[in-house]
């Protein structure tokens, strides 16, 4: 008897192309609320600092990921930061909203403990350093999300 | 910095829309064939406890047979029997579309002749007062040149 | 010989449409925070974290490493359940299977989702076959219609019966403060409601809530240390269906569902003959008020044909003999990924008498709790007062 395999063995393989398409609808929290709406009003990064562990969490936390006491104490932070890490992305993901070749790092802001991940813009890619001086350059309409921060490009005078 | 009351709670929308291509596989995808092809529904048959699956399958669930030989599928349908049926009167997204559902959408569980097997499809009548259980129904094609090897070769099920 | 295992704290948020307040993390840290209260533990004396919810219905794939700093699980064991309805129980089985491998002394299980960051029927849609099934899916409610459409049909029962456990259902939910969907609704009230999925009004169905639910689990040497009243998971069943007979039993066969096959095993192996005498609640995984009749039938509470007159009886309610989901069940409060969690958390507070003004006036030594969702298994756990 002929078994599936000899039978199918020829034919070209059925492939169903589909899509999943979902609206999502993610509330931030009342505390990351307050660092979104100054984002926005106000072009100002606040943090969150844990009293216990002496710490400042940037973007803003509820929950110490230390000590897990909830936080409250919103403290505001510095535009500018020293680059702690980051990469060039010479590819293009079907999801991703930049044109490569683009910068993206993770900052560690004047005055935080923890690291905010962003993109870099106006600078060469062939000339970044870690231990660069970075400052954020907000767009012009803002929304209250984390884009509201279009780049962090280098300091004057840090190249 | 003083702590300042928010009453703004920042809800953010964004929208996943990613594209899969999904392989039917050996056995759906001879089931699938063999709707463009044929214009028939199979089932196929396990050679130890004779339990039947549409679409065919490659190992019997209850005995663990394999159910490889091609020559024991069986044909079912095109008419059947209606064992339940639910008729959506609430549109919902689709997710595979992003558009939402037109309703009245109603489909029936099938017992096709031929095979004691059951199969999700549409069915033509959306009207639950003339839907009843244990009527007959009939497996309505696309036209030949016009299938593609999915489900929707069958468009749906009519009352008979 | 497994560690023998209890529940000794339980913690969960008030279930609601919206938390527009509070992100996943902090709706999670709410339950977590309450059941270490609870136990009087803090997370230090945690030494294994299991999560879990559905995949997808919050828009983040492996959400899990996102609310580490939410649920305490840095640097901690522990791991992610992600099976559908069944996921709530399933995080209480896999944190059994944590503490009674003699591992861990300690174990916090968290279930929790968020409903409204998602449409939740749209994701289930997608756990279906996308070459022949998905079209035919509207969510978990097209399975729910063909089971309660096949239910009336072998058996006799009328909507009316169904309107009669949502009745009873929102009677209970009423006195829970926890519970979602709290008005006390009438037969009347009920039968008027809008069709969603025919056969199946909006009432006939489970809500989408937002909420989390949080148990600590203990070894023996350690339970009885922390608590005076630990509440201990005697034994449990997972049973699997296959993807094609999961909902539909096919024609000529003899019907034999994961439930029925579940409720089988565990009675035989804890020697429960008579389950309806010998068990005093069920807190059962209900998602549609069908589906609460048919599953006492096939759980083996009682014979087939006889749910729906058990409702009728009043032998259901919760100053009845054999009360069934006294919190007001999933009928009355379903986020999904804490739904089965909720179960156990819901049983255990009756058998340790701290139920409220929701409490069964029955004394419960012994409870059941089950789960069950489109990862088409069955879980059925059985709680007891004392160790024997």
């Amino acid at each position: 008897m002929k078994k599936m395999g000899q039978e199918t063995a020829n034919k070209e393989p059925i492939v169903t192309p589909g899509w999943i398409i979902m609206p999502y609808r993610y509330s931030v929290g009342a505390l990351a609320s307050k660092f979104f709406v100054e984002l926005r009003d106000n072009k100002r990064i606040i943090g969150v600092r844990c009293s216990e562990c002496n710490r400042v969490i940037v973007p803003p936390r509820s929950v110490c990921n230390k000590c897990f006491r909830k936080l409250h104490e919103c403290v505001e932070l510095d535009c500018k930061g020293t680059l702690l890490t980051y990469t060039i992305v010479h590819y293009t993901p079907s999801c991703e909203w930049l044109k490569p070749p683009f910068a993206y790092g993770i900052i560690q802001l004047d005055g935080a403990d923890t690291g905010f991940t962003h993109v870099l813009g106006e600078v060469d890619l062939d000339n970044i350093r870690i231990g660069m001086r970075v400052e954020a350059m907000f767009k012009d309409k803002r929304q209250g999300n984390i884009l509201d921060i279009q780049y962090f490009r280098p300091l004057a005078g840090s190249l | 910095m003083q702590q300042k009351t928010t009453d703004e709670l920042i809800t953010q929308e964004m929208l996943l829309k990613i594209p899969y291509r999904w392989a039917a596989g050996e056995y759906v995808g001879e089931f699938l064939r063999e709707l463009r092809h044929s214009g028939r529904i199979y089932a196929n048959k396990c050679p130890k406890c004779g339990r039947f699956r549409c679409p065919p399958a490659p190992v019997c669930s209850r005995c663990h047979t394999r159910m490889e030989e091609r020559e024991k599928w069986v044909e079912v349908g095109p008419r059947g029997t209606l064992l339940a049926f639910f008729v959506a009167e609430q549109s919902f997204l689709v997710p595979t579309t992003g558009d939402m559902l037109e309703i009245p959408f109603s489909v029936g569980v099938i017992w096709p002749d031929g095979a004691p097997v059951a199969l999700w499809h549409k069915l033509e009548e959306t009207n639950p007062d003339k839907i009843k259980v244990g009527m007959r129904v009939e497996a309505v094609f696309k036209p030949e040149e016009q299938r593609q090897a999915n489900i929707f070769d069958i468009l749906y099920f009519k009352t008979v | 010989m497994p560690q023998r295992v209890a529940i000794v704290g339980i913690g969960q948020t008030r279930h609601t449409s919206r938390r527009p307040d509070v992100n996943d993390g902090e709706l999670i840290n709410e339950a977590v925070s309450a059941a270490l209260a609870d136990a009087q533990l803090t997370m230090k004396d945690i030494e294994t974290v299991i999560i879990g919810n559905m995949e997808f219905f919050e828009g983040h794939h492996l959400n899990d490493a996102m609310l580490v700093d939410y649920t305490g699980a840095r640097g901690k064991s522990g791991f992610k359940m992600n099976t559908g309805g069944t996921v709530g129980t399933m995080n209480v089985i896999s944190g059994w299977y944590n503490v009674a491998s003699g591992l861990f002394d300690t174990c916090l299980v968290i279930g929790w989702e968020k409903h409204d960051e998602a449409p939740t029927t749209s994701c289930i849609t997608t756990i279906t076959d996308p070459a022949i099934d998905r079209p035919y899916a509207v969510g978990a409610l097209s399975g729910l219609a063909i089971i309660s459409m096949n239910y009336m049909t072998r058996t006799g029962c009328k909507v009316e019966h169904a309107a009669m456990v949502r009745a009873q259902a929102s009677e209970n939910a009423s006195r829970n403060p926890n519970a979602h969907v709290r008005d006390r609704l009438s037969v009347e009230d009920i039968l008027k409601a809008r069709m969603v999925v025919y056969p199946l009004n909006l009432y006939f169905l489970c809500p989408t809530s937002v909420g989390a639910c949080a148990t600590v689990l203990a070894s023996e040497v350690k339970a009885n240390k922390i608590t005076k009243k630990p509440v201990w998971i005697k034994d449990h069943v997972t049973v699997h269906s296959d993807y094609s007979g999961a909902l539909f039993t096919f024609p000529g066969e003899t019907r034999e569902t994961s439930h029925m096959v579940a409720g089988r095993k565990l009675f035989q192996r804890n020697h429960i003959t008579k389950p309806i005498r010998e068990i005093q609640v069920f807190e059962m995984y209900d998602p549609c008020a069908f589906v609460q009749m048919s599953w006492l039938e096939d759980f083996g509470i009682c014979g087939e044909g006889e749910g729906w007159r058990l409702v009728e009886k009043g032998v259901t309610a919760r100053e009845g003999e054999f009360p069934v989901c006294p919190s007001g069940g999933v009928l009355c409060t379903n986020a999904i990924g804490d739904s089965g969690t909720l179960r156990v958390a819901e049983a255990a507070l009756q058998i340790r008498g701290d139920a409220g003004e929701h409490q069964v006036t029955r004394d419960v030594k012994t409870a059941l709790a089950s789960g069950y969702g489109g990862s088409y298994w069955t879980d059925l756990l059985l709680l007891s007062k004392t160790l024997d």
